[in-house]
């Protein structure tokens, strides 16, 4: 597949950290990051990171047929959660979980994992997913 | 006086929609071309604008509306295409209807293609995938149709539907459709085939969405009544088809930022605009083709529209709400469900759908003596919302 190298170094602070940009005007996070606030028009907006922040499930998704560069991860936990804190909808992939584990309000937190590699060049993706926080799925059987 | 003209559509083409794996864009613009210019009377288009989301990705071809003008017999009239995703119809309407109303051109062709079946499957999700966000969506693997399913799923758990409470929509689409030569699917099924069918991205599996398809359409617009009258009379029609209303609205592309995830907020905004111009509310309308690319989005189309409170439509359309014979009656065509999707020539298709339903002259499944008809074309999920009210006149 087509892969950009000025892109993705551009985004790293995206999909590393979660960059947004936090209003100073109505308080309100604006991701993806915007120059102006588009709640409130505001052009006063400081730098914010949302990776610390854990988020809850709103709805998820679980995904068949892969766009191209995902086949080999199929299927694939695609997730819209809200952040806890200050209440910012992100769309995610979540890790390290069983679909039957997933509901609506669990609670997770981010981590860095691989998404997907340029075959070609060999050059590695890493982004933000999502991952339970300890605890708050499992039971141990005896 | 132009400004104060009213502008017609005088001419309808629309191609079988398909797989067309022996067939090129230019092949299928050409005979929805040539069959709109027949149904005009044989006027000459004098510009010509094209809604297309994916040519430049699937078929490896920009320059397109020049290309589809060359090989329609237009060489040299001003043409572009218009790109709003699934929504790039409405757009190039919105468009086209905005050329012939200032003067610009005094006829005006706005066609609709696509070509979906070029390549393999994967590569497909990907380009349809590119109506979401690229850097905040896409990166991550989600596909369109999972972004619909993260809204389908909100939907069914704040009020309480199943999967087989929402499969009434593709339920009654399939029917429809069985009557239509224009659709692809042309074929009954059953809420157990519906049920049953493969999980593309849960909740929705595969009888749940629209399929894909390559099809073209086109209709062609003129100013003044005077003009239309003397089509009409040319081709012995009685019934002209007035554009009374048309906007466009946008919305974020990203579905995170949006305050309201179950409203297709440009829609409303977009629906509201176009029946103001129009002169008219939600009550008027008599006949409704909406963008049911999923059932999720049919559902919330009716309710944004104004003909179903939050959270009801599938509730009513179960008890038989919008069919032949209510008011609104929905999607006789089969919808995108079923007649089809062919992204870009989705939105033509339901304007020329709407103008023989006016014209009581549908090939299909017939709406009852219809006045006012509405079409609501959207790209991404309602990224881009493009409403069209057309009146019928005598
Ligand atoms: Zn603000």
């Amino acid at each position: 597949m087509r892969f950009s190298i000025p892109r993705y170094w551009r985004e790293r602070h995206s999909h590393y950290r979660l960059y947004a940009k936090k209003c100073s005007k109505c308080g309100r996070v604006n991701y993806p990051p915007s120059n102006i606030c588009r709640y409130c028009g505001s052009t006063e907006l400081e730098d914010y990171y949302l990776d610390r922040e854990k988020a809850k499930i709103i709805s998820w998704t679980i995904i068949y047929p892969a766009p191209e560069g995902f086949e080999e991860q199929r299927p694939r936990i695609i997730a819209l959660l809200e952040t806890l804190e200050t209440k910012t909808r992100i769309i995610a992939p979540l890790t390290d979980i069983l679909p039957e584990e997933i509901k609506e309000g669990l609670i997770v937190e981010p981590v860095l994992r691989r998404i997907k590699e340029d075959r070609e060049a060999g050059l590695i993706h890493y982004a933000i997913a999502y991952r339970p926080v300890i605890g708050s799925i499992g039971t141990n059987k005896q | 006086m132009i400004m104060a003209d009213k502008v017609y559509i005088v001419g309808v083409g629309m191609t079988k929609i398909g797989r067309w794996y022996n067939r090129s864009a230019k092949d299928l613009f050409y005979e929805a071309m040539s069959k709109a210019i027949e149904d005009a009377g044989g006027v000459k288009p004098q510009a010509l604008v094209i809604g297309n989301m994916t040519s430049s990705v699937l078929m490896e071809q920009d320059s397109l509306a020049a290309l589809l003008a060359d090989h329609s017999g237009l060489r040299g009239i001003p043409a572009f295409k218009v790109e709003a995703a699934c929504g790039s119809g409405g757009a190039a309407f919105y468009a086209g209807y905005s050329l012939v109303k200032s003067g610009l051109a005094d006829i005006v062709a706005v066609g609709g293609v696509e070509k979906l079946t070029e390549g393999i499957s994967s590569e497909t999700t990907k380009a349809l995938a590119q109506a979401a966000d690229a850097e905040y969506e896409v990166f991550y693997g989600a596909s369109f149709t999972g972004l619909n399913a993260l809204v389908a799923r909100y939907y069914m758990s704040k009020y309480g539907y199943t999967r087989e409470d929402m499969a009434y929509w593709p339920l009654r689409m399939h029917e429809y459709a069985t009557s239509n030569p224009y659709a692809q699917l042309p074929k009954k099924t059953s809420l157990e085939a519906i049920i049953k069918s493969p999980v593309v991205a849960e909740p929705l599996h595969l009888f749940d969405c629209s399929p894909i398809g390559d099809g073209a359409a086109a209709v062609i617009l003129v100013r003044g009544e005077g003009k239309a009258r003397e089509v009409s009379r040319r081709i012995g029609r009685d019934v002209l088809v007035e554009v009374r209303g048309v906007a466009l609205s946008t919305d974020s592309v990203d579905l995170g930022s949006r305050t309201d995830l179950l409203t297709l907020t440009s829609t409303v905004d977009a629906s509201r605009q176009a029946y103001r111009m129009a002169g008219i509310t939600a009550k008027d309308v008599d006949y409704l083709e909406v963008h049911d690319a999923f059932h999720i989005t049919g559902y919330l189309a009716l309710e944004d529209m104004g003909f179903a409170t939050k959270g009801e439509a599938p509730k009513l359309w179960k008890e038989g709400r919008f069919a032949k014979g209510d008011k609104p009656e929905v999607n006789l065509s089969g919808g995108l469900k079923a007649r089809g999707h062919p992204v870009g020539a989705t939105g033509i298709y339901q304007i020329a759908e709407c103008v023989l339903q006016l014209r009581g002259e549908f090939p299909g499944v017939r709406a009852s003596d219809p006045t006012i008809a509405v079409a609501q074309n959207i790209g991404g999920i309602a990224t881009y919302s493009a409403i069209t009210v057309l009146g019928r006149a005598r």
